[in-house]
């Protein structure tokens, strides 16, 4: 498969596990960002799930692509937000857990993700901060196109079968059916995940030159 | 083509007029049915409770009456099974006697499944009375003798609109042998869930082609006052069809 | 564990089991969820067939050589810096668990679901030594609350309706009555939070652990292996040995066959994949990883007759299909273990004494082995399990009822006699309620023999008739 399907592949099947996947560009960003940040921030239905400090977001403090955390660090200053990312010190980095787990939004970089299972790959190391993926009730995670692989399998095998030491796998929202069977979304972990692919192009929007 | 029918023991006690309706649909389609009188019982019950050496006995007998036929053909799909399915296992020890009774039960049909596999039988003719029926497919049937859509085929040929197929015809009818006075209120309920799905239906016949969930769907039907539906093995109105 | 003390009936357990209109109700619509989704996952899948057979090559791999695996298993992990405990039975984990929590001093614990866990009683056993476990999954938190064991392995809180859901919330968190789902999701997720954050000890089972890497592997939907992983300082992992899978390229393959069979989803929204506790400097997952690999009975089973009962994934498919679990629900068999795997398993686990029932809770219909992703021949195996409990019995009238149906003219005249009975004279059978006579009329009539002359009569006049 080309590097397109592969693309396709993966938002088809990423959008049917509920997460919202968006192409954007770099320039889009800021525009695209702060609507979000914006609507977090009001009253709006569903309420709030956490004790909420509205206007903090959770960010890793490592393994960011060059300058693009400083990006996002800008958007959210503009829209009024604090950060909070896992602390540098002596000895290695650190989380104010109370206050990570009252953040509103978790945005982080994903340098990979898979097209069969429609799946983000989260590794964890010093700093890369996996619980703002997890704790906040919303998910944004940012990646380059060309960090889609076409599935598990060739990721293992492009690492020669070796695995960072501890990762996971997210795809679509946390949730349950174990009410009545009726599927609920944001039972530990976000009840709602954005992704959104730099530089591509969305493979599902026609185009204008068919 | 000369065949060996296996009367099975609940035609042999319940269900005359099926084997004789099976044997007039077999000659009329050019079939030379031949009746082995020493034929007992297949087993199944021995083999399904776990008591081996009890199987073993009968499939011997079954081994000795039926070796030296072309072909068996059964009236019930569950002992079409046991025969094909489930003898040769019954010796471990034994491989020469295995091989045996492994070619004995690749020689072994089911009715319908001879009639379609074998015979190539693919049409019939439409039914002279038209009559609201159904089809029970039976565990055996789908998944011991592999045999889905054939029964449903004929039936549809012969009536057309008024073949109605089954809701939730996977689904298991809850007799499966001692279960059914093991845990009777299971089999039960079970059974009430199938009688449901065939009253749904509005037939007033069910045709199948495994004679132990036959026996186990009319009685039931009858303690639920439905004594009306006509409980029969599909060779039957198979014979209506062909054998006049 | 073994839930009773008295060998189990199910007969009795089922009766009021079928019984319960409400109950039968609620597993069925959850299994008929279940089973069309699986069906229309598999249906997306080319060669999910040849998968099947995959995963069983791969598991028989593995059973073939368990010890060897968890030994390969065990040393990996450990390299990676997790601390090993092998658990020769169910007593001797509990109470290294146990262990664990008391050395640490810790008092709080929260669980991802393990049947594992279940089936060594852990719970109970770590209540005794004063800590707290709070079941995190959200069906294994409801019936926890309510103090009931998991009625089916995927959705243990099968048999709860929403309103039984909300009168518990209601008197445990202090929540409105009368919630609906959503809030309680909500509700729950809340109280949860607070007890991941503070926990001293994280407790989790795991779906597949990979010998070549020393991995664990925990396919969740909620969140909550993430959680009870990343959050406290110290981990227990508890899994039976029969979990290993051989190499990490073996993970992918499982883990399609595990999540469709089981939910129908192409995979779970979570994969948490561990290999070793946090190395010094990162600020997530635990300082202290222990590892506690089962062995209870395992490594017999592995070399005997039932040895693919080994290979199950846990992922509740055979359930879903089977009628008799259907039927009746997961509180019926009185196991950790349910439906038809649980059939199997429960006998060999804890005995035939502790379980002489479950191997006839089966109608034989084969649906299960159909929808079993590494084709575990469980039919077969209820059968054996018959053969095995038969052996354990005299068999007289067995061998006298098959000496006289192998007999040609004992045949003949036993059929006829009954034949007989059964037309003319039901009256001598009629009002039983005791034996099988009283099981057959429980529902059904008694077999009418058609009208008319018996086969074999007709067959002789007929030979004679075209002489």
């Amino acid at each position: 498969m080309s590097r397109s399907e592969i693309l396709e592949r993966y938002v088809g099947i990423a959008r049917a596990a509920g997460t919202h996947v968006e192409f954007i560009t770099a320039d889009d960003l800021p525009g695209r960002l702060a609507p979000i940040l914006l609507e977090l921030t009001e009253s709006r239905n569903p309420a709030p799930m956490d004790n909420p400090e509205p206007r903090l977001a959770a960010l890793p403090a490592s393994g960011w692509p060059q300058g693009l955390q400083e990006s996002v660090g800008i958007i959210l200053a503009a829209s009024g937000y604090e950060t909070i990312m896992p602390r540098e010190m002596p000895g290695g980095y650190a989380w104010d857990r109370d206050r990570l787990a009252r953040a509103s939004i978790g945005i982080t970089w994903c340098a990979e993700f898979l097209a069969d299972t429609g799946s983000l790959v989260l590794p964890a190391g010093p700093g890369m901060g996996t619980l703002a993926a997890l704790l906040p009730e919303v998910h944004l995670a940012l990646s380059y196109a060309e960090g889609c692989r076409t599935g598990l399998a060739d990721y293992l095998r492009e690492r020669g079968n070796t695995l960072p030491r501890r990762l996971t796998l997210v795809t679509g929202p946390s949730r349950t059916g174990d009410i009545e069977a009726t599927m609920t979304t944001g039972v530990h972990g976000p009840r709602k995940v954005l992704h959104f692919i730099l530089d591509g192009v969305d493979p599902e929007t026609p185009h204008a030159d068919g | 083509m000369r065949i060996s029918l296996l009367l099975t023991c609940t035609a042999d006690l319940l269900y005359p007029a099926s084997a004789r309706a099976c044997v007039e649909v077999l000659e009329a389609l050019g079939v030379e049915v031949n009746f082995p009188r020493l034929q007992t019982c297949c087993g199944q019950p021995w083999i399904n409770t776990g008591h081996q050496e009890g199987a073993r006995r009968l499939a011997l007998h079954f081994l000795e009456v039926f070796e030296r036929a072309d072909a068996v053909v059964a009236l019930s799909s569950s002992c079409a099974d046991t025969v094909r399915n489930h003898y040769a296992e019954l010796f471990p020890d034994s491989p020469a006697l295995r091989e045996r009774l492994e070619a004995m039960g690749h020689r072994t049909y089911e009715f319908c499944e001879f009639l379609h596999g074998v015979l190539g039988v693919n049409k019939i003719a439409a039914h002279p009375r038209s009559a609201r029926t159904t089809y029970h497919s039976s565990c055996r049937t789908l998944r011991g003798i592999g045999l889905s859509g054939v029964a449903e085929g004929y039936l549809a040929q012969m009536f057309g609109d008024d073949f109605v197929p089954l809701a939730e015809s996977e689904t298991c009818c809850g007799f499966g042998g001692s279960f059914s006075i093991k845990l009777p209120e299971i089999s039960g309920q079970l059974l009430a869930d199938k009688l449901r799905n065939i009253t749904a239906t509005g037939a007033s016949q069910v045709a199948t082609l495994d004679l132990s969930c036959l026996t186990h769907l009319a009685a039931g039907a009858e303690r639920l006052g439905l004594g009306r539906i006509r409980f029969l093995h599909l060779g039957q109105i198979m014979a209506e069809v062909m054998a006049r | 564990m073994q839930i009773n003390d008295r060998p189990h009936d199910f007969r009795k357990a089922s009766v009021s089991a079928v019984a319960d209109k409400v109950l039968g109700a609620a597993v069925r619509k959850t299994a008929d969820i279940f089973v069309s989704m699986r069906a229309a996952s598999i249906a997306q899948l080319a060669g999910f067939e040849d998968l099947r057979d995959w995963g069983r090559s791969r598991k028989l791999e593995v059973s073939g050589r368990l010890e060897e695996y968890a030994l390969e298993f065990a040393n990996r992990i450990e390299a990676a810096g997790a601390i090993v405990h092998f658990a020769h039975d169910a007593a001797e984990a509990a109470a290294i668990a146990t262990d664990i929590a008391v050395k640490r001093g810790a008092h709080t614990a929260v669980k991802s679901k393990s049947m594992t866990a279940e089936e060594i009683s852990l719970n109970e056993a770590l209540m005794q030594a004063g800590v707290t476990v709070t079941e995190t999954d959200l069906g294994e938190y409801i019936i926890q609350l309510a103090g009931e064991k998991p009625s089916h392995i995927i959705a243990p809180a099968i048999h709860k309706d929403r309103n039984q859901v909300a009168q518990l919330f209601h008197r445990f968190l202090g929540t409105p009555p009368g919630l609906d789902v959503d809030s309680l999701v909500r509700a729950a997720r809340k109280t949860l939070r607070d007890r991941f954050l503070a926990a001293e000890i994280g407790i989790t089972g795991a779906n597949f652990a990979v010998a070549e890497t020393g991995t664990l592997v925990l396919v969740t939907n909620e969140g909550n292996g993430r959680m009870t992983t990343t959050l406290p300082p110290v981990q227990i992992a508890i899994l039976g040995i029969d979990k290993i899978i051989p190499k990490i390229s073996d993970l992918p393959g499982f883990l399609t066959l595990l999540t469709r069979s089981a939910t129908g989803q192409t995979i779970s929204s979570y994969v948490t994949i561990i290999t070793g506790p946090r190395k010094p400097g990162e600020e997530e997952g635990p300082e202290e990883l222990h590892v506690v690999l089962l062995d209870n009975g395992r490594s017999l089973l592995a070399r005997g007759p039932f040895r693919e009962i080994l290979h199950c994934l846990h992922c509740g498919a055979c359930l879903n299909q089977c009628p008799v679990y259907r039927a009746v629900g997961g509180h019926a068999y009185e196991s950790v273990y349910t439906g038809p795997m649980g059939d199997v398993l429960s006998p060999l686990l804890w005995g035939m004494k502790a379980y002489p029932d479950l191997p006839d809770a089966c109608t034989l219909c084969g649906r299960c082995a159909e929808a079993c992703p590494v084709r575990i021949p469980l039919p077969e195996y209820h059968r054996k399990l018959r053969i095995l409990r038969a052996e354990g019995q005299t068999q007289w009238a067995a061998g006298a009822s098959a000496a006289i149906a192998a007999n040609p003219l004992l045949c003949r005249t036993s059929l006829g006699l009954l034949r007989q009975i059964l037309a003319h004279h039901e009256g001598l059978l009629n009002g039983r309620t005791e034996g099988a006579l009283g099981a057959w009329t429980t529902c059904r009539e008694l077999p009418r023999p058609g009208a008319g002359p018996g086969f074999r009569t007709w067959w002789r006049n007929r030979e004679r008739g075209s002489l």
